[in-house]
């Protein structure tokens, strides 16, 4: 229960302000169709460079939470859901807001988020110390492998194919080479004195995740889509209606808390997956798709769950539970602090006012979110050509911000811009993020074992004898082979 | 049918012909880099990496060949070429010009662009956003995180 004694921190006048800020900007980032909750908290790390760890990561906390409930208003009012992990929010969502039942989806959307949410946090709070623990036992040949399956886990659940997800990773693993060799101090790669430093974390998180977005907003202009009319729907009510769903909210709730700790799969699975359960455990099947709040309870409780459970693996090994949550180690990386034991011991004040804020978070997220989303319809009629380019320009201050060298805004764009043809040709920007944000952990590690193993029995043997090293990498390889056979299920099922 | 046809050049096209080539090209570009005249111990890693890499490429044109997957992706580069020539022109004058002169003459040139209706109305529109959002980014980054951006051209910006 240590984590009680840091609750009063959350309450301090900075950090609560940062945390309303945070709740309201992520419900709106949110609510505007494109803007993923991963973009939304890359374009926000430059900002949080400036503060404090504590207030850096109370807000990438607080809008990770309202970004993935605030896409549910556009899910909802347009039909076009404001994150992936709003797409099952669609089914129901909009066939409710047609019978000008928005108000009343809204209301559903925001409670069950906030019970789910809520659910999630409890988890993070009592898994997270039993599993830091745990890590107390890793050697440099563990962390390497960590590292390793970190990004198969990215690459093999963030992609479409098995193999296009492990050269992105790679691809992120080489450029996080760059710069100076952190054990032997040479310089390696640097064909211009812009890449003396390497490659600049937030200038690649920003690029990698904002420029294609916006790429691709422009070339694909959002079409005009009908408007209906919100009839009057009191809080209340639909608070004792949300209760009386209790089915709708287990299911949705425990999806999203086991889908929130395998690390890489995130909202978008959880939200799909809950609603199919729902589904099939209803009595009125045939409603689902035509306005079923049971189907919008359960997506959005699973997808807010989800949250709190996708930071257990990341706080514990490095491994990311979504790819919002590998972006939030670049966060956390920023600050100096690195997951792991430490973070419960060297930072655990910072740590724990950071796991407390979440759960702040998702009653602000509930009360903001219940008065909001009259003010966010008006935010998602903002022409995306006027959106595009203001995230453009926030992303070119943003990254400028972070060191005041321009090189890191040429980086930016570049990736940005390579990223945009490369995603054309079957290629996804996390494993490649996330690749350049393990790389430095699995480098060293790498070299550190390979010290080690020289006095020993040469570096394979060192690398691959011990339970540890034999479960992490069978870890791996079941990551590979699971995203092997769901490739071949999908194009069995588009065929 | 012809216009359809004029369109559809305008547009590039992506297989998986050229994806296969992209990746074989690049893992063959970074094995070079990492193996070719490099000695130090420090290359061992990125070695490792540009190799796998290189497997990894040779197995998508194995699986290429066995025809297991197709795809046909589009890009309208016509609707990119204001953004991509804007965002080339702020990268090559904006330190000497200044971010802020560049940022708003970026805001206003892609919002009249890429609008649908371009008449003074709009004309109108767009320039109070620039002013009110250029104003917001200045309150941001300059008086709230303090951030000393490039301001040659005009002093106030």
């Amino acid at each position: 229960m240590e984590f009680v004694g840091y609750f009063s921190n959350v309450f301090t006048f900075g950090n609560l302000l940062i945390l309303v800020l945070g709740t309201i900007g992520g419900l709106l980032l949110g609510a505007a169709p494109g803007l993923s909750p991963t973009m939304a908290v890359a374009l926000l790390i430059p900002f949080t460079f400036k503060m404090s760890p504590d207030q850096g990561l109370i807000m990438l906390g607080a809008v990770y939470t309202a970004t993935v409930a605030g896409g549910a208003i556009s899910a909802i009012l347009l039909k076009i859901p404001g994150a992936p992990a709003n797409i099952a929010t669609v089914m129901d969502g909009y066939p409710m807001a047609t019978q000008n039942k928005s108000k009343e989806a809204l209301h559903y959307c925001f409670i069950s988020s906030f019970i789910g949410g809520v659910i999630g946090i409890i988890v993070l709070i009592f898994f997270t110390p039993i599993l830091a623990n745990f890590a107390l036992k890793f050697g440099p040949s563990h962390m390497f492998w960590i590292a390793i399956f970190g990004v198969t886990v990215i690459a093999t659940l963030d992609s479409n194919s098995v193999i296009k997800g492990l050269f992105s990773g790679a691809i992120g693993l080489w450029l996080a080479t760059i710069g100076y060799d952190s054990v032997l101090g040479v310089e390696r790669f640097v064909f211009n004195p812009i890449f003396s430093g390497g490659i600049n974390i937030i200038a690649a998180l920003v690029g990698l995740f904002a420029i294609p977005q916006v790429l691709s907003m422009l070339e694909n202009k959002a079409a005009d889509t009908d408007q209906f009319a919100m009839e009057k729907k009191s809080v209340l009510d639909s608070f004792l209606y949300n209760i009386k769903r209790i089915k709708a909210l287990t299911i949705g709730s425990i999806t999203g808390v086991i889908i929130g700790l395998i690390p890489g799969a995130g909202g978008q699975i959880a939200g799909l997956v809950s609603y199919d359960q729902i589904k099939k455990m209803s009595k009125n099947k045939d409603n689902f798709g035509k306005g079923e709040p049971d189907g919008i309870i359960a997506a959005e409780s699973a997808n807010n769950a989800m949250v709190g459970p996708s930071l257990v693996p990341l706080l514990t090994l490095g491994v990311p539970g979504s790819p919002t949550a590998a972006v939030l180690l670049g966060g956390l990386l920023i600050h100096g602090m690195f997951p792991g034991p430490n973070l419960f011991t060297i930072y655990a004040e910072t740590t724990w006012t950071f796991i407390n804020s979440l759960l702040v978070a998702q009653f602000m997220m509930l009360i903001f979110g219940l008065y909001i989303s009259g003010l966010a319809k008006h935010v998602i009629k903002t022409p995306v050509n006027y959106m595009a380019v203001a995230i453009t320009i926030l992303a070119i201050f943003g990254t400028y911000s972070v060191q005041h060298n321009f090189a890191d805004v040429i980086v930016m764009l570049s990736l940005g811009v390579a990223m945009y043809f490369f995603s054309k040709l079957g290629f996804t920007a996390s494993p490649i993020v996330l690749g350049l944000i393990l790389g430095p952990i699995a480098e060293t590690n790498f070299s550190q074992a390979k010290i080690i193993a020289d006095t020993q029995n040469g570096i394979f043997s060192y690398l691959t004898s011990g339970y540890l090293n034999l479960t992490i990498i069978s870890l791996c390889l079941m990551s590979i082979i699971y995203g092997f056979l769901s490739e071949k299920r999908k194009k069995n099922v588009k065929n | 049918m012809v216009f359809y046809q004029k369109k559809e050049k305008k547009m590039l096209k992506i297989n998986n012909n050229i994806s296969v080539i992209v990746t074989l090209i690049l893992s063959l570009v970074l094995v070079y880099l990492s193996y070719f005249g490099k000695t130090s111990e420090a290359y061992l890693f990125p070695k490792i990496i540009s190799l796998s890499m290189l497997i990894l490429s040779s197995l998508s044109l194995v699986l290429f060949f066995l025809k297991q997957d197709n795809f046909l992706k589009i890009i309208d580069v016509k609707k990119l070429y204001p953004y991509l020539i804007s965002i080339i022109l702020f990268v090559l004058f904006s330190e000497k010009v200044g971010f802020y002169f560049l940022a708003t003459l970026l805001f206003i040139s892609n919002c009249f662009i890429y609008s649908k209706k371009k008449n003074l109305r709009t004309s109108i529109e767009i320039f109070i956003t620039t002013t009110l959002f250029i104003s917001l980014v200045y309150f941001l980054f300059s008086v709230l995180l303090k951030v000393q951006v490039p301001r040659f051209f005009i002093n106030i910006f």
